[in-house]
């Protein structure tokens, strides 16, 4: 394996060594880019009077009466931008500059401070684009992703969700933290990211060939989680949100302190939260063990230095989720009555206790990272990471409360990246290297394993007047070491994988239109559930089986993207279409494997060929104290081998927002209609698609400056606002229930700012 | 004072990041088996009611689980036409090294479970004879054999119905299900 890729490796040395060699002496030549922008507020006003502060240069400008700012003459590089209007509101942008580059910047609270997400759609150009902000606190588990554009949600239950782009989930789309992979369990179907969502005010999808820069096997995508350090000198915040949400009875709190001193040398932040919530609720009756509950903390520091920024952190994650009672089955028969029953037989009532069959998470995060260099363009990174994940089973001791599967997992990651500049084009390279532990106890469900991985990449940047392009190659290399003791034998393996994969993007930006090309190459080592899975799944009463002779997997990406700014409306239309050679997946065979158990249909890992196409259709304008928007989004994938679809594709989803601003309240209404799985039907399947359905989302927010310059903001709000029954088809426990019913919600968040100027002046 | 502080920060995140490292150091040493619950045997001991002897033990046998190799054994029940039997069933884990026999921890736990018998073709009329004070359990019964001769099967479940157990056989999961053959001459 390794041989026969020895020309590729020969490629990436030559592509490392040539560039390196020719950009060895620096050109000043090329700072002439400029960084245009505007400043908006969270109604999409330009902001006039926004102070803008270019940290690489200590530049300072205004914007102007149309919220525009403006910097030139500047190299090619990394920048940090600092944005504050009036001292109550701040952001925090960090850009690779290569081309002249326009950004408009969201200016609000919200966007400084916990609790929200600062929903962010990457520019296949690298730009920074149109962001728009949105209050997802209520949302269980990951499920605040689901706001971003282009991600759907692939559920287990009521409080498990994991992120899904393009069609694919799970290990083809890697999630990063602060720049580092999580390392979890992120193979299973009923495994969330183990991270507390909220505790990010940034959050994004990296696709196209930037994505690369991170891994090999993002087919996906990349999601990509930020904390934001704005904070000015002088300066400690706290912030405190308080949520309560009337289906589940659930509540939760947050709190985080920051402080920059004076002289602003350094940041440091603690962050805490907690959340608690029972049973939730259908339309018609209770899902009997749904509750959850999560506890998340961080502490950061940030230290300036004459060369580098340096970030340490650490953050833990714990929860705990109880699965759906009613899906809870043993065979076939089990499955088929409880897929026959109109109301699961389970209790029908409140509760706030969690029993088996629940799951249980603890996550913990040593981090550091450092940005900086003799020109600001290097970038270490590494991590150390702590997964476990136990799933407690019903069995037959009451009081025995040892799990059934109990998974650890250590990693340990380190990058590094850096960047050249060479008349109009930019060199950018980087690397990295990956140890993983592992080990499993209990039942069998993966091996054990002992992994060794690392990567080098390297990436072209130039333009052309108004087109830009780029072009990324890599090369990476793995080792797996396999034990694991079954039927009492004890089995040991070693497994090398090895690829190449890269690509070339094209955008050109025109007045107020922009658009990109992009193709990409990745590739995927099958991973142990696919290759050694042989048990039974008791979530969905299927015996599960792995094939040890998958293959990898190769992608060829193609995704195009047109955008177009007129005064205050904005359209963008993005469109994907991948071919997936050997894409692995899990499917019925079609046979019964008879068990003491009795009878369980067989799934089986199966390979073939299959292809991928999608769009995403957004539009927005703003009219006054107007906002409209609307998105559509719709994916298909089909086996090339069978003709058949692929299953587990995302249903076409249409969403309109409507938002009025009338002085400080600001009302949304947004309804979504998702249509029933178009092709589902051909598919072997326990129970045919569920039929389509709309739902309906009002928020009511009132937000006022108190008396010292603090924040106060309300916020009320519902989900599924006329109660309707409804199942989703990327919910597979929608056999057993109806997904829950009317959500209401209210919320308070409070900032209390304090300066050191003003406390020493005061009396 | 400076540098004072940053020093108490990166304390502050060491003594913060120590804290669950203790807590997960400190179950390092529990079960380290690789063992799950499993049953691999369903054993069931008639005894000819009028005698008081025995009339045969029958046996479905599979003891890697779930899986892997197929079950090793499958009886098949004999009976005589129109003889009343007492049947006692029990639930093996023979994967472990001795054989656990699960049988008692079931009846510890009556509450939560109960064994179903549905006959298909062999007409025998099975009564569960024991109970959990308000439904029975099933893991003693009489079973009536026909007077005619007859070829059937009677399926033998094992439901797990913590919370929910009705008397029933709907609610709740299977642990085990086995059709075990049945001849009557």
């Amino acid at each position: 394996m390794f041989q026969k890729t020895r020309p590729w490796w020969l490629g990436i040395a030559l592509l490392f060594l040539l560039p390196q060699a020719l950009l060895s002496q620096k050109s000043d030549s090329l700072c002439r880019l400029q960084w245009n922008g505007r400043v908006l507020d969270s109604a999409f006003h330009a902001l006039e009077g926004a102070e803008v502060f270019l940290e690489e240069g200590k530049q300072r400008v205004f914007t102007d009466q149309n919220g525009h700012f403006a910097f030139r003459n500047l190299c090619r590089g990394v920048y940090h931008l600092h944005v504050s209007h009036q001292g109550e509101s701040h952001a925090d942008l960090e850009l690779l500059l290569s081309s002249d580059t326009l950004t408009d910047i969201l200016l609000s609270h919200d966007e400084a401070e916990m609790g929200t997400v600062h929903v962010h759609r990457l520019r296949r150009t690298g730009q920074a684009g149109a962001a728009e902000l949105q209050a997802a606190a209520h949302r269980q588990g990951a499920g605040a992703l689901a706001e971003l554009e282009g991600v759907r949600l692939l559920q287990h239950g009521n409080s498990i969700s994991k992120p899904m782009v393009q069609g694919m989930w799970g290990l083809r789309v890697p999630v990063f933290v602060n720049g580092a992979a999580l390392e979890g369990q992120a193979w299973g179907l009923e495994h969330g990211p183990e991270l507390d969502v909220l505790g990010f005010q940034f959050a994004e999808v990296l696709q196209g060939i930037r994505s690369l820069t991170l891994g090999h096997d993002a087919i996906g995508g990349v999601l990509n989680l930020r904390t934001q350090w704005n904070i000015h000198a002088g300066e400690t915040d706290l912030v405190s949100q308080s949520l309560y949400h009337h289906n589940g009875r659930g509540f939760s709190q947050r709190l985080a302190l920051s402080r920059r001193p004076e002289g602003g040398r350094h940041i440091f932040r603690v962050q805490a939260a907690w959340k608690r919530a029972g049973n939730l609720q259908a339309p018609a009756y209770y899902l009997w063990n749904t509750g959850s509950s999560q506890y998340s903390g961080s502490a950061e520091l940030r230290l300036f230095r004459k060369r580098y920024t340096h970030t340490l952190g650490f953050s833990a994650f714990a929860n705990r989720n109880g699965i759906f009672a009613g899906s809870h089955v043993g065979n076939l028969s089990d499955l088929k009555a409880a897929i026959g029953r109109e109301k699961p037989i389970t209790a029908d009532r409140f509760s706030y206790a969690i029993g088996k069959p629940w799951q249980q998470n603890e996550h913990l995060t040593w981090q550091w990272q450092a940005l900086g260099g003799s020109n600001g363009n290097v970038q270490w990174q590494s991590s150390l990471q702590y997964d476990r994940r136990r799933e407690f089973d019903f069995n037959r001791r009451s009081t025995d409360f040892r799990p059934q599967l109990d998974l650890r997992l250590w990693a340990w990651q380190l990058s590094r990246q850096s960047s050249l500049n060479w008349k109009n084009m930019q060199f950018i390279h980087g690397w990295q290297v990956k140890a993983q532990w592992q080990e499993y106890r209990r039942i069998f469900l993966v091996p054990d394993y002992r992994g060794l991985q690392g990567g080098a990449w390297a990436m072209l940047k130039g333009s052309r007047g108004t087109w830009n392009w780029e072009a990324l190659l890599r090369a990476d290399a793995k080792g797996l070491w396999i034990e694991y003791v079954k039927n009492r034998q004890a089995f040991a393996e070693f497994r090398p994988f090895a690829g190449i994969a890269g690509g070339m993007q094209f955008s050109r930006m025109h007045g107020r239109w922009l658009g990109s090309y992009s193709l990409s190459r990745l590739w995927r080592n099958p991973w142990l559930n696919e290759l050694y899975s042989d048990g039974v799944h008791r979530g969905t009463g299927a015996y599960e089986l792995g094939n040890v002779n998958l293959r990898q997997e190769a992608a060829i990406k193609t995704e195009a993207l047109w955008l177009r700014q007129v005064r205050n409306s904005e359209t963008r239309i993005s469109l994907y279409a991948n071919r997936v050679a050997h894409f692995m997946n899990l499917e019925p065979s079609g046979e019964l494997l008879l068990t003491i158990r009795g009878a369980l249909p067989l799934f089986v890992y199966r390979q073939y060929d299959a292809a991928f196409a999608g769009f995403t259709f957004a539009w927005q304008t703003q009219l006054e104290t107007w906002r409209l928007g609307l998105r559509a989004e719709g994916s298909l994938g089909r086996n090339l081998e069978s003709g058949k679809p692929v299953p587990l594709q995302a249903p076409p989803e249409v969403r309109l927002m409507l938002q009025r601003r009338i002085g400080k309240l600001h009302f949304t209404l947004e309804p979504n209609h998702v249509f029933r799985a178009p092709f589902a039907g051909q598919l072997e399947d326990f129970l045919p698609p569920p039929r389509a359905y709309t739902l309906l989302r009002a928020i009511l927010s009132w937000k006022t400056r108190l008396p010292g310059g603090h924040d106060l903001e309300l916020l009320a709000g519902g989900d599924n606002l006329f109660n309707a029954a409804y199942r989703d088809y990327l919910n597979r426990f929608r056999y057993y229930a109806d997904e829950s019913g009317r959500n209401l919600y209210i919320s308070l968040r409070v900032a209390i700012h304090r300066h050191d100027h003003d406390h020493h002046t005061q009396p | 004072m400076k540098k004072q502080t940053i020093f108490t920060h990166i304390g502050a995140i060491l003594l913060f990041s120590a804290l669950p490292m203790a807590q997960s150091c400190k179950d390092d040493h529990d079960d380290h088996d690789h063992e799950g619950e499993l049953i691999t045997t369903v054993q069931m001991v008639f005894t000819d009611s009028a005698t008081s002897t025995v009339a045969g033990t029958f046996e479905f046998n599979d003891p890697d689980g779930p899986g892997g190799n197929p079950p090793q054994r499958l009886d098949t029940i004999d009976l005589q036409s129109s003889k009343t039997y007492l049947v006692e069933l029990r639930f093996i884990d023979a994967s472990k090294s001795p054989a656990h026999d699960i049988t008692h921890e079931i009846r510890e736990e009556a509450k939560e479970h109960m064994v179903c018998f549905t006959d298909a073709g062999s007409n025998v009329t099975i009564l569960r004879t024991d109970s959990d004070g308000t439904h029975p359990i099933g893991l003693s019964s009489r079973w009536k054999a026909p007077e005619l001769n007859s070829n059937g099967s009677v399926k033998v479940t094992l439901k797990h119905q913590p919370g929910v157990k009705n008397g029933q056989c709907d609610p709740g999961d299977t642990d085990v299900e086995v059709e075990f053959p049945v001849r009557v001459r």
